[in-house]
């Protein structure tokens, strides 16, 4: 019987999630202002809190989704 | 703690340096305009002479409130006649964006298309004063300004506001 491809599965899934986070950084940094909007409506934030959120966190979304597709981890090795 | 720590501690760290290194770089227009909309005496946004924009242009309590005081623009309240009643901004005119058809004409004759509108509905969830901003730009005026932060931020900060229960 074919070992089951367990390390294929992985890379997969790794690769979709990755896309999934740089697509959703890429519309939010298209348009920081509507994120900022987004982030203030949960009135968790003051104002300018809201901005810094808006302009950082979509470019912490790609990095790790660029990262996160390209594989390397220790546990987790490109193959 | 263990080196495997360590280093995914430096990982971190790192990519969260390179995500606000990006981030506040790749909008610092933007940071600058939001830091200044609360900055105690900030400059109003450039009014005569500014490319008519197809949306309107955000704009901060502190610029609102600095207009407001100078009497330099029309607040619009793009929010419902009984929700206007209500509350709202000292001295703002009411054009609800739902009547915003019948009503922008008559408004538009009423105004000059180079007067500083401000516009306001309830707040960041609310996108009504956008809807209308944009129906004004049709309709030729050419300095419109969204106040996102709405009714709610201005009544927060504790500045003038009049109606039956504000």
């Amino acid at each position: 019987m074919k070992k089951f491809p367990y390390e294929l599965i992985v890379i997969i899934i790794r690769i979709a999630l990755g896309a999934i986070f740089t697509y959703a950084g890429i519309i939010k940094i298209m348009d920081p202002v509507a994120f900022a909007g987004s982030i203030a409506a949960y009135k968790i934030l003051p104002y300018f809190g809201n901005y810094l959120a808006a302009a950082i966190l979509p470019w912490l979304e790609v990095i790790c989704g660029l990262l996160l597709m390209a594989g390397g981890s220790r546990d987790h090795p490109r193959t | 703690m263990n080196l495997m720590h360590k280093k995914t501690l430096y990982e971190i760290i790192v990519i969260l340096l390179l995500a606000v290194t990006i981030g506040v770089a790749w909008n610092h227009k933007l940071l600058l305009n939001a830091w200044t909309g609360q900055a105690p005496a900030p400059p109003p946004p450039a009014v005569s002479g500014a490319p008519a924009a197809a949306i309107p242009l955000p704009v901060g309590l502190m610029q609102v409130k600095d207009m407001f005081d100078r009497k330099e623009a029309v607040i619009v309240d793009a929010r419902d006649e009984a929700t206007f009643a209500k509350g709202h901004i000292q001295g703002a005119l009411s054009l609800p964006v739902g009547e915003a058809a019948e009503k922008v004409p008559a408004f538009a004759e009423k105004h000059p298309p180079d007067t500083l509108l401000i516009l306001y509905c309830n707040g960041y969830g609310c996108h009504d004063s956008m809807e209308l901003g944009i129906k004004l730009i049709e309709n030729g005026f050419t300095s419109v300004y969204a106040f996102e932060g709405g009714y709610p931020e201005w009544k927060d900060a504790g500045y003038p506001v009049e109606g039956t229960e504000p």
